[in-house]
């Protein structure tokens, strides 16, 4: 799969994050092969496993920004939504909003897999 | 010119490489990966970084309590901190604001706008470092031309008593000298501080501005003068301090007080024997005591109308058996451990401006 490839599989918001990488295709691609080893994500589902709440809320808010960063943007929004949830003290709707992450996540994750160099 | 730096502080990776790419161009980049190392890194390179890029979520220190800490040391005013967060609750970014940051920034960055927005602040701050260079050096010229009019109007009045400007010149820095004797000796007594000496010089050398009242006849009297001649010549002392009033605005100058100190009492003694108000020990102020002392032992060791110049060791030794009346004994201290010190500055080696009394 090609990077502009992405922008539908995904979605994902190549150009922008093509700006943020100084043009570099090549820096993309790197840093997002980085993304599933991230240990923001693995540190949240636990906490959700856990009902740790305001670990919850951190885990979710760190994947926000690397995400954000990355143009990823369903991942981008789920885990806003999951530090939203916490913030109101909605605890019982996130493990609900945690699996649509989990699944656009995976999502994110197989086809970031798939990626050429 | 040479790249400035900033500091990127965020525990991702991702987000560090990110930021280090658009600022990488236009500045030296530092990392760090949480709050206490961004403090130890702004510690390592104090004065070098001119913007903090800051994350707020991190763990062992959040960017709050990074902020919250710079602020405590008063350091947020010298250098910028932005926030560069995923946040975007109302009320978390007000507490980012009132904490001291310059600007929030939201993740994801646009870098375009993100260099504008930062380099905008670190150009403002360059041309504010600029001018407070330019007027610290514009103050410290004002500074230098004001001693060094109070230095030409004391050596006009020295002249008439056959003195040249060194004796100015070497008033002032013997008196800087027994003051810091004083306080390595008494560390725990006497602390003067940068702007403290500075008065305190350039009022040692105005000391003698009385002597512009005594005529010639007994300021330059060969011989040994009468008693009526003495009192005349007391005079200088307060003289002196009448002089100093009549100069306009001089009062609301901080070099006033010790002026009109050191003219005033500059001939007083630790015994209470001296003039004109028979101060006794304490009763004097110590630099009007360090003047004094510095005024005679200058006297010993220079030809004078009515005697002839003594050696530097006959000049202590006469000092310490209190043959020019009695000093503080811890002046007396400072003098004998710094006899080496004063006999250096009176024969300093050709080429380093000599001072030969």
């Amino acid at each position: 799969m090609k990077l502009e490839e992405l922008e539908q599989a995904v979605p994902m918001d190549v150009r922008g994050t093509l700006s943020r990488f100084g043009g570099s295709r090549a820096l993309v691609v790197r840093f997002l092969r980085k993304f599933p080893q991230d240990g923001a994500y693995s540190a949240l589902a636990a906490a959700v496993e856990r009902q740790d709440w305001p670990e919850v809320e951190r885990s979710a808010h760190t994947l926000k920004g690397v995400a954000a960063n990355l143009g990823l943007e369903r991942v981008r929004t789920g885990s806003d939504a999951l530090v939203q949830t916490v913030r109101r003290g909605e605890t019982e709707a996130v493990s609900a909003l945690f699996r649509g992450l989990q699944a656009d996540y995976e999502a994110a994750c197989g086809a970031i897999a798939a990626l050429e160099e | 010119m040479e790249k400035q730096t900033i500091l990127i502080v965020d525990d991702e990776e991702i987000n560090r490489a990110v930021l280090s790419i658009t600022f990488g161009d236009d500045f030296q980049i530092l990392e760090a990966a949480d709050g206490r190392e961004a403090l130890a890194c702004i510690d390592a390179h104090p004065g070098e970084i001119v913007a903090v890029l800051l994350d707020v979520v991190m763990p062992v220190m959040d960017g709050f309590e990074v902020l919250r800490i710079l602020g405590e040391r008063q350091m947020l005013e010298q250098l910028p901190v932005f926030l560069i967060t995923a946040e975007n609750s109302e009320e978390r970014l007000r507490l980012g604001y009132d904490l001291g940051a310059v600007d929030i920034i939201e993740k994801p960055i646009v870098p375009y706008f993100i260099r504008r927005r930062i380099g905008n602040v670190i150009q403002l701050n360059n041309l504010v470092r600029t001018q407070d260079q330019m007027l610290a050096a514009q103050a410290k010229e004002i500074l230098d031309l004001n001693s060094s009019i109070l230095e030409t109007l004391a050596t006009a009045i020295e002249f008439r008593d056959q003195e040249s400007g060194e004796h100015v010149r070497r008033i002032r820095q013997l008196t800087l000298l027994l003051l810091e004797v004083l306080m390595e000796r008494y560390p725990e007594k006497y602390c003067f501080d940068e702007e403290e000496l500075r008065l305190i010089a350039d009022a040692a050398v105005m000391h003698d501005l009385g002597k512009i009242a005594i005529p010639d006849s007994i300021l330059n009297k060969p011989g040994r003068l009468t008693p009526e001649e003495f009192e005349i010549m007391k005079t200088h002392t307060t003289q002196g301090c009448v002089l100093l009033d009549n100069v306009p605005r001089l009062r609301e100058n901080p070099v006033y007080a010790y002026a009109y100190d050191i003219c005033r009492h500059h001939h007083e003694r630790w015994d209470g024997r001296g003039y004109p108000d028979h101060l006794k020990a304490g009763e004097i102020t110590i630099w009007a005591q360090v003047v004094a002392l510095a005024d005679v032992y200058d006297a010993l060791v220079g030809e004078r109308v009515y005697k002839k110049a003594f050696s530097h060791e006959k000049a202590v030794s006469m000092i310490l058996n209190g043959e020019c009346g009695m000093f503080n004994p811890e002046l007396m201290d400072c003098l004998t451990f710094a006899q080496e010190r004063i006999y250096g500055m009176y024969h300093k080696r050709s080429g380093e401006e000599p001072v030969q009394p």
